[in-house]
């Protein structure tokens, strides 16, 4: 029984190195395969992000070295290239966990394995924020992103907000709160929300088509922000709502039981549930709006994880999920760069629903235990 | 460890009390059998003893503290609760469910260490269940569902347990092995508090007993006294006939055998 | 019973032997036999009262249908209870008829006085004075009198309006008793998507683009734009993608479901392919808006997603839709008993002869060709065949007899009424917008006020 349990232990802890191991391999590739030219080895790549590496830290203590950073830089080819590279799928790389985070933190609070931040009606929200946005300050959109962050920060809260509130004051009637409401809910403030975001769409292309451009662009992933401020922002979010939830890492998996059992254990569940939707909603609004909407991956990965997994300690779950988020994220990003369609590069989310739906299918078709 | 409930009123909004004036008083080792029909007020006692909800009167002391101000964390260290059935989402294993409860003493941002996981093996040995481990919570009978929720309960370390209705839906042998473990418990030293619709029960563990009757006073005590034809007549508006076995060994036991009438009859005769 | 106060009776036990010989409890014999005898000689002369009460009712009644005079408290609910339905379906008897003369008035207000109002007139004289002509040129068309022939256009109009509201609120009264699950309608289960999806097929690889196509505002002028082969082959595409929609989409939750249809599966598997065909939608939009900013391919898919009739449609057209649509609603009253069977379960409707695999499948079927026809000619107009089925169920009741006529003329009423608002505000060619917003919020308000989930069946 002991070497039983060591057992699994190892094996565990083999799984999550593969998975880890498959993470850090996309990176790499992410790195050195980006465009329809053929991507630079990994030597290179390695090679041009020391010397980066070099020159910034330089320049953040002022060294010497700074004054021969141009030589430097023209010795490497593809400098800026490799350095905007790495910007980018790091930035991708942590919007897919994080993603896929909150889908996993959302399914054990509710109890629910299709549940996701989305139900709370939040990508509806950044998308109609980006299209008001764009709408209210047509000439400098690109430019501004606090104000940007702003605006999708407050739409997506508008209809989170709608979607707690009508679903509680539904299930005042029943004296307890349901999820069930709050699916409903969330579904038809998303339907509404799309369409309404069409409108802003359409009416913004009769204004000027340059702008749509720009809006889809931000909207569907295209174009990913890599200046200092907004890297700054995201990952100050990023850490400010990834850190509580994998803090509560043990703890969420208490949601699983009814309220009354989980208080006789000294939890509290009401508590636990605000801060994983808080974390996991603010997650996700960052997400977004760094990276565009990215489909059914919150929703569709974690219960795929589940399916490989044996048991489902939300630990585990969490860790995978993460994993299994950013490998997904990246390797999209990475092939879509190199589909050339009419001139332009693929965008992301549609692919990255593309490759997830039909695993998704396979997991919840095969699986054994009856839910809930 | 004693556990005092003095002139209780429990309900759920005030002035409306659905259970009135109880008095009890349990100690290590004793099991306490609840009885009463459905919709008495039995969950709601429950419930304020499990600090849930808050006596509209009275007061329920551990050790001669009022549990009305603490909180779940501290109440959690004392009372574990078993409810009554539960099927969660996700295939969770056997033994990740019952490490389930120690987050009581973990803390709220840690994870269960050796010493967890050394108390969860015990008692998932001494319950007998080990032959479970590694199965899915979700893929196991309902006995043995029922089992594995009352090692997660034990996993808490409490001083009083609480089960609500532990042998509804189960098959008669499950309800035995579950009338079994109920009365080692008092063996552990642990005060066992326990619902049924079966007022047998009450008599074959030999349990202090409660009868909730809608609009009279509860009524407490052993289960030879309290388990009467008159008061089941009461309980549940039924003829229920105790009669008393005694064994060649001369240990005796109580049973309960209804009456059985003819409803249609009795309906007709009501008519008139 | 013999004395209760006592606790027990003592008894020697003795293990039951099988067959014959239990172990009796047996309590003093002559006390108890005494009690039994006695209670059974009451019984037996309660028994003879009641029979003699019987036979003297039964003469006096003999030749009258009354009710049980001597009726206990049972009896008295069950009455009150009757009388509630019977005169619940009296009151949706009445509402039917209200509903029918709304119809009829709400359409000729529409057709004589609703008027585009442009921003820069925007104010009510103006409004008054437009609608005063207009309701004169109504009139004399009416009449006969005059040659005015710009307002048949407008009845026109109103006629596809009322066709496509009230097909579109039967389709979701028949998708909600099929799949039994409140959120299912042809919006949300992917039917529009799947047509939309056939419309932007079209529009890639079929439309050539000349010099002399112009950007067009609304679905009427496209229409005329093109051929009559190209309009065929448009219709065509469409009513493919809402097929192809629902085949996937039932395919997929079947598989999900390991063979049989889960009604959350459906619903979340329906909006996850809307979701899909829209991004795909905004995806080409792109492109097309890249590359030429001036193609008319993208108002072709506009105005399907955005939804919107205009003032000028052709008498062959009318009929063409009415053509389609009248049997479909026809047929769908005719399955009503069959539609009523199946909303109780596979396994009652089979019990009760209905066989479950065709009735299905022809409701599923005519309400897709339903949906299709809607969309070519009208565009994508969502949500009301989510709420109007709801609302009539509050009304009429769930019977389908009495649902379906009741959410037809609900549905008309109602589309009728959002298209004059959409005149007003100057939104005509975008209906799906104003039947969202309106939709949601009601959708939203019913569902707070019904008490949410429990009561949503």
């Amino acid at each position: 029984m002991r070497t039983d349990k060591k057992k699994r232990r190892d094996a565990d802890r083999k799984i999550y190195i593969i998975f880890a191991a498959a993470l850090a391999a996309m990176f790499i590739i992410s790195l050195c395969f980006r465009t329809a030219e053929p991507g630079f080895i990994p030597a290179q790549a390695a090679a041009n992000l020391w010397s980066a590496l070099k020159i910034g830290l330089a320049e953040l203590f002022n060294r010497p070295l700074a004054l021969d950073k141009f030589d430097i830089i023209e010795k490497h080819e593809f400098y800026y290239e490799s350095v905007s590279r790495l910007k980018e799928s790091l930035v991708t790389c942590i919007a897919g966990m994080a993603v896929c985070a909150g889908g996993a933190a959302f399914q054990t609070m509710f109890r629910n394995p299709l549940a996701s931040p989305n139900i709370l009606g939040i990508s509806t929200g950044v998308n109609l924020g980006t299209a008001m946005f764009i709408m209210l300050f047509p000439t400098t959109a690109m430019g501004m992103l606090t104000r940007r962050y702003i605006y999708c920060y407050a739409c997506a809260a508008v209809m989170v907000g709608i979607t707690i509130l009508s679903g509680r004051l539904a299930g005042r009637r029943l004296g307890r709160f349901s999820v069930q409401d709050m699916l409903v809910v969330g579904a038809i403030v998303s339907q509404f929300g799309n369409v309404l975001a069409m409108y802003f769409q359409f009416k913004i292309e009769e204004a000027d088509s340059t702008l749509l451009t720009s809006y889809q662009e931000l909207s569907m992933g295209i174009y990913v922000m890599t200046d200092l401020k907004s890297i700054l922002i995201f990952l100050i979010s990023m850490a400010a709502s990834i850190l509580p939830l994998y803090m509560l890492r043990y703890r969420m998996n208490a949601s699983v039981l009814d309220d009354p059992e989980a208080r006789s254990m000294g939890v509290r569940p009401d508590m636990l549930r605000t801060a994983g939707m808080v974390c996991g909603a603010v997650m996700s609004v960052t997400a977004l709006v760094e990276c565009g909407d990215m489909g059914i991956m919150s929703m569709a990965v974690p219960p795929v994880v589940r399916y490989l997994m044996k048991g489902a300690d939300f630990r585990k779950v969490l860790y995978i999920s993460m994993c299994v988020g950013g490998t997904i994220m990246l390797f999209a990003r990475s092939v879509c760069s190199m589909i050339y369609v009419a001139g332009m590069a693929l965008p992301i989310n549609f692919a990255v629903s593309l490759i997830v739906l039909p695993l998704f299918v396979a997991a919840l078709s095969k699986t054994r235990s009856v839910y809930a | 460890m004693k556990l005092e409930i003095n002139s209780l009123a429990c309900g759920y909004e005030k002035g409306k009390p659905l259970v009135r004036d109880v008095s009890l008083t349990l100690v290590n080792g004793d099991i306490c059998c609840i009885l009463g029909r459905n919709g008495v007020g039995k969950s709601t006692m429950f419930k304020t003893i499990l600090g849930l909800l808050k006596p509209l009167s009275g007061k329920v002391m551990i050790d001669g503290e009022d549990t009305s101000g603490w909180n779940p964390e501290k109440l959690a260290g004392s009372v574990a609760y078993v409810a009554q059935s539960h099927t969660p989402p996700f295939p969770y294993l056997v033994e990740e469910m019952v490490m389930m409860s120690r987050m009581s003493h973990i803390g709220v941002f840690g994870k269960p260490g050796k010493k967890d996981e050394e108390i969860v093996d015990s008692l998932i040995n001494e319950l007998g269940i080990d032959y479970l481990r590694g199965k899915p919570y979700t893929e196991v009978s309902g006995g043995e569902r029922q089992m594995v929720m009352i090692a997660r309960a034990l996993a808490q370390e409490p001083k009083i347990l609480v089960l609500d209705e532990p042998t509804a839906n189960l098959d008669y042998g499950n309800k035995v092995v579950v009338l079994d473990t109920l009365k080692s418990m008092a063996g552990r030293g642990i005060c066992t508090i326990f619902t049924t619709h079966d007022p047998e029960q009450a008599l074959l563990l030999d349990a202090k007993t409660a009868v909730i009757i809608p609009g009279e006073e509860v009524i407490f005590g052993d289960s030879s006294k309290v388990v009467t034809e008159k008061n089941l007549k009461k309980a549940y508006k039924a003829d229920i006939r105790v009669v008393e076995i005694v064994d060649d060994t001369g240990h005796p036991t109580r049973v309960c055998i209804p009456m059985l009438h003819d409803r249609d009859e009795a309906v007709r005769s009501r008519r008139m | 019973m013999s004395d209760s106060d006592k606790g027990s009776r003592k008894i020697k036990m003795r293990p039951a032997s099988p067959g014959g010989g239990n172990s009796r409890i047996r309590p003093r014999k002559s006390e108890n036999r005494q009690a039994v005898r006695k209670a059974g000689r009451e019984q037996k002369k309660a028994l003879k009262a009641a029979e003699t009460k019987d036979k003297e009712r039964r003469r006096k009644d003999s030749g009258r249908i009354t009710m049980r005079s001597s009726s206990s408290a049972a009896d008295v609910e069950a009455l009150k209870a009757q009388k509630a339905v019977t005169r619940k379906f009296k009151r949706g008897n009445k509402a039917m008829v209200i509903l029918a003369v709304a119809l009829i008035l709400v359409f000729l207000f529409s057709s004589a006085f609703f008027v585009t109002l442009s921003r820069e007139h925007f104010y009510l004289s103006y409004a008054l004075e437009l609608s005063r002509t207009q309701a004169m040129r109504f009139f004399n068309f009416i009449t006969g009198a005059g040659a005015e022939g710009g307002i048949q256009f407008i009845t026109y109009r109103n006629i596809m309006i009322v066709m496509a509201g009230a097909c579109l609120a039967a389709s979701g009264a028949v998708y909600q008793g099929t799949f039994r699950n409140v959120l299912a309608s042809p919006s949300t289960l992917g039917v529009m998507s799947g047509g939309s999806l056939g419309n932007i097929l079209y529009a890639l690889f079929f439309v050539t683009i000349t010099t002399g196509t112009v950007r067009s505002s609304n679905l009427a002028s496209v229409f005329e734009q093109q051929n009559a082969v190209m309009r065929n082959l448009q219709s065509f595409m469409v009513l493919a993608g809402c097929f192809g929609a629902v085949v996937l989409v039932v395919g997929i939750t079947l598989l999900l479901g390991r063979g049989r249809i889960r009604s959350d599966y459906l619903i979340l598997t329906g909006i996850i392919f809307s979701s899909l065909i829209g991004t795909f939608s905004s995806m080409v939009q792109y492109y097309l808006i890249e590359k030429n900013s001036d193609d008319p391919r993208i108002d072709i898919i506009r105005n399907l997603t955005m939804g919107g009739f205009v003032n000028s449609y052709k008498l062959d057209q009318v009929l063409i839709m009415a053509a389609f649509l009248v049997p479909c609603g026809a047929i769908l009253i005719m399955m009503s008993g069959r539609l009523d069977a199946l909303a109780l379960g596979d396994e009652q409707a089979r019990t009760m002869g209905v066989n479950v695999r065709l009735a299905k499948t022809a409701a599923i079927g005519v309400n897709t060709v339903m949906t299709a026809v809607i969309i070519a000619f009208c565009g994508q107009i969502g949500f009301i065949g989510f709420i109007i089925p709801l609302a009539a169920r509050r009304i009429v009741g769930p019977g389908f007899r009495r649902l379906l006529p009741a959410s037809m003329l609900l549905g008309a009423v109602v589309l009728l009424v959002i298209y004059d608002a959409a005149v007003f505000t100057n939104m005509t060619g975008y209906l799906n917008v104003l039947t969202s917003g309106i939709g949601s919020l009601v959708m939203i308000a019913a569902y707070i006020k019904g008490g949410g989930a429990a009561r949503a069946d």
